[in-house]
């Protein structure tokens, strides 16, 4: 993983760690925190309520917020990403700088940053391996997050990598976005692959979306 | 010439997994008691207050400030809340020396409390999913907590950043746990008392690589408060108060993808080095006078909230070059007998992570060892000067250094 590891017996060792780590894993994730269970738990420990120990009384609660939320001058990334599967950076007319993610405004100069379109491929700067996450995310570890700068951007912009392989993401690695076919408008939409896993990854999205119509 | 300001009194609760008999609120009022005390003062001494609490999904509460401080009896009198994630006790200490510094008020309380583990995840049958969770939506909302982005992963890829950049290994990185794991055995309030060998570290399960279980700091519940007054308040209140040097603060970009050598910042590094730091320990350091920390400094409290992030603020806090925090903890410089005992409260590994409460916990430990007062823990002090170093946000971008020392010479009440 880095470049100082040491003999294939470390290897092996860090390999049945892994592995030991992922089985953890599995038995942790019985399913999702829907928010029926949710309501059901509540419901069925209400009744059981009392005082622990007779010292302190605790109870069962939730907390739900929902948002209309809006992207404000942010807009044109999500929209292009949303109808158009692209990626859109902006460029300061001053400075030169171009961000990805972007800002509608330089944070140098206090420009007005023009939108440019980027490319889909880019570089990783840095990447982990999540394995520890809240329950929202438990089905999908372990995964890898990383910073990446795309072709043209000046800046890095982070990430999901996916990989028939995780622990071959690396710093410098060559890597393409693939979109997906339901989009949302967020983030989520698209994801990165190490470029020569590229046309596998397209397949699964086209397999995904056929089997939902 | 801003006023000299003094820490006059101490107090701390147990850190804990879980306070089920206290509220965040009773544990600050624990805390204050605790603080008074220590300084033989009322709340009527008490001009002001400033609060430390980081998350209102933690305490299931807004604006948790107000409430503290009508519990605490301090109505009528100015107080605020600070939040700055995991530097909240920090960047707390820091507002509190600057209403005394500025000739505004002599006396103020400088709080710090948080109670985590209310939270909890029904499905998994215990709090660390939900406490997780609460913590990540301190990321980005928009572009970065939508990849599954949690405190530990945007901690770990700086650290992996440091791993490629200088050579760092995950067993340097698992020392600085064993060390403050076994510095935690001495501290009466801590959480993690543990005698711990490096293969144990990272035989421990997987967290975000190369953070293992035994490299993250623990969540903890618990309150922490210090009194901070004027000097010509400190001197009616103690014999031995602990002044503040220097103060220094910094606040790195949060898009840690858009820190580079290029920018304003450059000259500190790139992803890999933690640029906030530096900053701000060149800037209490300028203040303070110091020029050489490692000779003139007698302990160091950092915010180890991974192993791998002392070992990068090693290097922040010039104790050694740009990539030599592997070597430094090799050579045990930073153990508890070394030239330089660091975290020797066990930090937020052994100690906890009470998130508001911990650079308060911390400062006070520093104001305890400067007083000889830090009981089995007690460090030998010859030059009279400690740091503490506080850190939070995505990709560690606060940071605030607190530069604290005694008179020179040491007269006991």
């Amino acid at each position: 993983m880095t470049g100082s590891t040491g003999s294939g017996r470390e290897e092996r060792k860090k390999k049945t760690a892994i592995e030991e780590a992922k089985k953890k894993i599995a038995e942790e994730a019985k399913g999702e925190p829907l928010e029926v269970e949710i309501n059901r738990i509540i419901a069925g420990r209400a009744e059981k309520q009392q005082f622990e120990r007779d010292k302190y009384f605790e109870i069962w609660d939730k907390y739900v917020m929902s948002y209309k939320y809006s992207y404000g001058r942010q807009s044109p990334f999500f929209k292009e990403l949303y109808l158009n599967k692209r990626i859109m950076g902006a460029k300061c007319p001053k400075c030169g700088m171009v961000y990805c993610p972007p800002r509608s405004h330089c944070s140098e100069c206090y420009e007005e940053n023009k939108w440019i379109t980027l490319s889909d491929i880019g570089t990783v700067t840095t990447s982990v391996a999540c394995w520890y996450v809240s329950a929202e995310f438990f089905i999908e570890v372990p995964y890898v997050c990383a910073y990446i700068k795309i072709d043209g951007a000046d800046t890095s912009m982070l990430q999901r990598i996916v990989s028939q392989d995780v622990e071959r993401v690396k710093p410098g690695m060559s890597v393409r976005a693939v979109f997906r076919e339901q989009r949302e408008g967020k983030m989520s939409d698209f994801y990165f692959v190490p470029k020569d896993e590229y046309e596998y990854w397209l397949q699964e999205e086209r397999k995904k979306a056929q089997g939902k119509t | 010439m801003p006023e000299r300001v003094a820490v006059v009194g101490f107090g701390v609760t147990r850190f804990a997994a879980r306070h089920p008999n206290a509220t965040y609120f009773e544990l600050a009022f624990d805390a204050v008691k605790g603080a008074l005390g220590d300084a033989g003062l009322t709340t009527k001494d008490v001009d002001a207050a400033v609060y430390g609490v980081y998350n209102d999904l933690f305490e299931r509460q807004f604006m948790q400030d107000v409430l503290i401080h009508d519990y605490l009896g301090l109505y009528g009198k100015p107080g605020v809340r600070v939040t700055t994630g995991g530097s909240t006790g920090g960047y707390a200490f820091r507002e509190a020396y600057l209403t005394v510094a500025s000739g505004l008020h002599d006396v103020v309380l400088c709080v710090g409390a948080e109670k985590c583990a209310d939270c909890f995840d029904y499905v998994v049958g215990k709090p660390t999913p939900e406490v997780v969770k609460a913590i990540a939506y301190s990321a980005d909302m928009t572009y970065e907590f939508p990849s599954g982005m949690y405190a530990a992963s945007s901690y770990a890829l700086l650290a992996r950043a440091h791993m490629d950049k200088y050579g760092t290994t995950e067993e340097q990185a698992a020392k600085v746990s064993v060390k403050n794991h076994k510095n935690a055995i001495l501290n009466p309030i801590a959480q993690s008392p543990m005698e711990l060998t490096v293969e144990e570290v990272m035989k421990s399960r997987m967290i975000a690589y190369p953070f293992k279980m035994l490299d993250c700091c623990l969540y903890t519940e618990g309150a922490a408060a210090l009194i901070l007054a004027t000097e010509k308040k400190a001197k009616r209140i103690t014999d031995t108060p602990i002044w503040v040097k220097g103060i220094g603060a910094a606040n790195d970009k949060a898009f840690t993808g858009f820190r580079s050598t290029t920018d304003k910042m450059g000259k500190y590094g790139d992803i890999a080095d933690l640029r906030s730091h530096y900053a701000a320990a060149e800037a209490a350091y300028k203040m303070a006078g110091i020029t050489d920390p490692i000779h003139q400094l007698d302990l160091a409290e950092i915010h180890d909230a991974f192993s791998f992030t002392e070992l990068q603020a090693y290097e922040a806090m010039r104790f050694c070059p740009p990539g030599g925090a592997g070597k430094f903890i090799d050579d045990g410089i930073p153990e508890r007998a070394g030239t330089l005992p660091c975290t020797v409260s066990g930090g937020l590994i052994g100690c906890g992570h009470a998130v508001g409460a911990t650079g308060i916990m911390q400062t006070g430990e520093v104001v305890m060892q400067l007083r000889e007062e830090a009981g089995k823990k007690q460090v030998p002090v010859k030059k009279g000067n400690g740091l503490v170093h506080s850190i939070g946000g995505p990709g560690s971008c606060y940071c605030t250094v607190a530069v604290l020392g005694r008179d020179k010479e040491k007269g006991r009440k």
